[in-house]
């Protein structure tokens, strides 16, 4: 595979040209075999992109770094969240989880955290559209499979595993705590597309020697007179857990069922914990502001927030230079940009918004800056993973319109050192 | 070693010469396969009234796993290309739904395929199980029901740039899946019509959209939810059935 592609983009991104089918064939053989990726194909489109793109590591650098303070922040701001209930209701936060975080706030436990910030390239530079705080995807694609194609360019390196990092701080956590039990990797079991991130997971906690299982959580439970939770399914003792299940879900089960109380409270090691949720609603900006809580890079770094308020009764809901946006929406879910979403569902939304705006928040639209490569420009999401405060990799994704959603294809992230020595002011000037 | 049997299953299954194999889920094959001693055999009835080819249909096997795998045999034998639409996964313990007898057909029927010699042009056997939503998990089995999304099948407009306009939907009689009915539905507001085929009676009839009222569909609400709230409490599907026209309910 070439090093150099035609067209060099600034801000130390670009795309390098497009495999041959030989290469294709042998990559996409690669994920589905080697990375374990079950989804190859989403609709009439192959999930993943058949070219990279190439990342100069002075940006790389610069969103590391970035996006590892952003995260100090935020995790003071979600510290100081979890100690006023009031702001959860703020937050949108679902009554029936307020309990779970009551009681995460008295049984802390031994906390692993990860987090993806969605980094987009932009006219005025690199801004973050959110952060996934609660329960990120992409482990595959950033761990395994970027390595797999990595293979194919030499000349580029991959950048971190996000997998490897996670299950080393598992198994950091399992060593401090003194813990013998198994984890538990739990997510909505009947979804290959969940399986395969806790999959990808598992295959680096076999290489450190760590035992594993899948679970849903209602495979948690505890037993009268024991301490601690076990597996339903295999009866094995649960040392720590892996939550790849949004914490509002566990709101789904009935009010019977002590399977979200036992997985949130009942397991020493959580990742991540249930306290996560606080980040993940895009409310947090106006809270923080409201809260008097300070978040300088990350404020830098996200296009300004507000509430919709009255706003909902105005002819035109959402103003020029802006996009609606759900409070709890995944992966570019119901997100309305006029002009770029489909009228239907950008009807879909305004009605909702209407109905329910504190469901809702109206987000500064960025210019996003399009990457030339062979098919066409595209627009790119760089998903920077930050695992126990160290940023651990990137999860690329691509569109051909400026909205990344499950319709994006995903696509390996390369570094190449040959962007910085092509243009380093231009580089050193994007970060 | 094990690894080889799936990868080289999976191209029998999903050769690169049909543009139909991107479709291919490749699920099972991964799942450390080791071929049975005993070869499935395909029940008597799959064999009596298939449709014959023709480049413009294009069929769904909806019959239960192993039985679909036969029938799917069947058909590229007569010159339809089958492009497997398990999309199942596997965990400890007790399984909802039993993968080994649908990965046995799979492995055995590899032999078939290659005598089979499906030409590149063919047009698709899209293969189901109709159990994948079948039963109540019991407390402590492993949640592995699933089912069909609209993404998981060409668009009506990628088929019918195939040439393909019409759709056989091969499957004992009884209600259809809401999920499989979403995405016939789909196909047919882009020009594809559906005929339902009972391999065993060789009865066939037209399957209908516009008859199904808003009365019907609010009985289908109720039903999913019924469904979603009462039965599917485990969280194998994060606590409901999703609504199978409106998303995947993963959010990796």
């Amino acid at each position: 595979m070439p090093a150099r592609a035609p067209g060099c983009s600034a801000l130390g991104l670009a795309a390098t040209p497009r495999w041959s089918p030989t290469v294709e064939r042998d990559i996409r053989e690669r994920a589905i075999f080697g990375a374990g990726k079950f989804d190859p194909q989403v609709f009439d489109v192959p999930a993943l992109a058949p070219f990279c793109l190439r990342l100069a590591p002075s940006t790389w650098n610069a969103l590391a770094r970035q996006a590892e303070a952003a995260w100090q922040e935020l995790m003071r701001a979600e510290s100081e969240l979890l100690a006023q209930p009031k702001a959860w209701s703020a937050l949108g936060v679902p009554r029936r989880l307020r309990p779970l975080l009551r009681g995460a706030a008295d049984t802390p436990g031994t906390p692993v955290r990860f987090c993806r910030m969605d980094f987009h390239p932009t006219a005025a530079g690199w801004r973050v559209s959110e952060v996934n705080a609660d329960v990120p995807g992409g482990f595959l694609e950033a761990g395994d499979l970027t390595r797999h194609i990595a293979l194919h360019a030499p000349e580029m390196q991959a950048p971190p595993n996000p997998a490897a990092a996670l299950a080393a701080a598992l198994a950091e956590a399992l060593k401090e705590t003194g813990e013998r039990g198994d984890l538990a990797l739990v997510h909505a079991t009947s979804y290959t597309d969940d399986q395969q991130v806790m999959r990808s997971i598992g295959r680096e906690l076999d290489a450190l020697g760590v035992a594993w299982a899948f679970a849903a959580p209602n495979h948690v439970s505890a037993r009268a007179g024991e301490s601690g939770c076990r597996l339903t399914t295999t009866g094995r003792r649960i040392g720590g857990v892996v939550r790849f299940f949004p914490a509002e879900w566990l709101t789904n089960f009935p009010r019977r069922s002590r399977c979200a109380r036992d997985l949130t409270f009942g397991i020493p090691i959580q990742a991540n914990p249930v306290s996560a949720v606080l980040l993940q609603s895009k409310r947090l900006p106006l809270v923080l502001e409201r809260c008097g809580l300070n978040a300088p890079v990350w404020s830098s770094m996200l296009p300004a927030v507000r509430a919709i308020g009255w706003r909902a009764l105005a002819p035109n809901l959402i103003p020029a230079g802006t996009a609606l946006k759900p409070s709890w929406g995944r992966v570019g879910e119901g997100v309305c940009i006029p002009g770029v979403t489909p009228r239907a569902a950008l009807r879909r939304g305004v009605r909702a918004a209407r109905r329910s705006p504190r469901r809702w928040i109206l987000q500064d639209r960025f210019e996003s800056r399009p990457v030339e490569c062979e098919g066409g420009p595209v627009h790119a999401c760089l998903g920077v993973f930050v695992i126990q405060g160290v940023a651990a990799g990137v999860y690329g994704r691509i569109a051909a319109r400026p909205l990344i959603d499950a319709r994006a294809q995903d696509i390996a992230v390369l570094l190449d050192p040959s962007l910085d020595a092509a243009q380093p002011e231009e580089v050193l000037d994007a970060a | 070693m094990q690894h080889d049997v799936g990868i080289s299953a999976f191209r029998a299954w999903a050769p690169a010469e049909s543009p139909w194999s991107a479709w291919a889920k490749p699920v099972l094959f991964t799942y450390s396969p080791r071929v049975p001693a005993d070869p499935p055999r395909a029940p008597a009835f799959l064999v009596k009234a298939l449709p014959e080819p023709d480049a413009r249909t294009c069929a769904v096997i909806d019959l239960h796993g192993a039985d679909s795998v036969a029938c799917a045999l069947v058909l590229a034998e007569r010159g339809f290309q089958p492009v497997p639409l398990f999309n199942i996964t596997s965990g400890p313990g007790r399984n909802q739904i039993d993968v080994g007898p649908i990965l046995a057909a799979l492995l055995h029927g590899v032999d078939v395929l290659r005598a089979s010699a499906v030409p590149p042009g063919a047009p698709p056997a899209f293969i189901l199980d109709r159990a994948r939503l079948d039963g109540v998990p019991a407390p402590g089995s492993y949640d592995n029901r699933w089912m069909v999304f609209p993404q998981d099948f060409p668009s009506g407009r990628a088929l019918r740039t195939g040439g393909i306009d019409r759709v056989a939907l091969l499957r004992a009689p009884g209600r259809i899946g809401h999920d499989l009915r979403a995405v016939l539905r789909l196909w047919n507001r882009d020009g594809l019509s559906t005929v339902i085929c009972d391999p065993e009676s060789g009865k066939s009839e037209e399957l209908g959209f516009a008859s199904l009222s808003p009365l019907a569909a609010l009985a289908d609400h109720f039903r999913l939810v019924f469904h979603g709230f009462r039965v599917n409490s485990a969280g194998g599907f994060g606590g409901s059935v999703p609504d199978a026209s409106t998303g995947s309910g993963g959010f990796a």
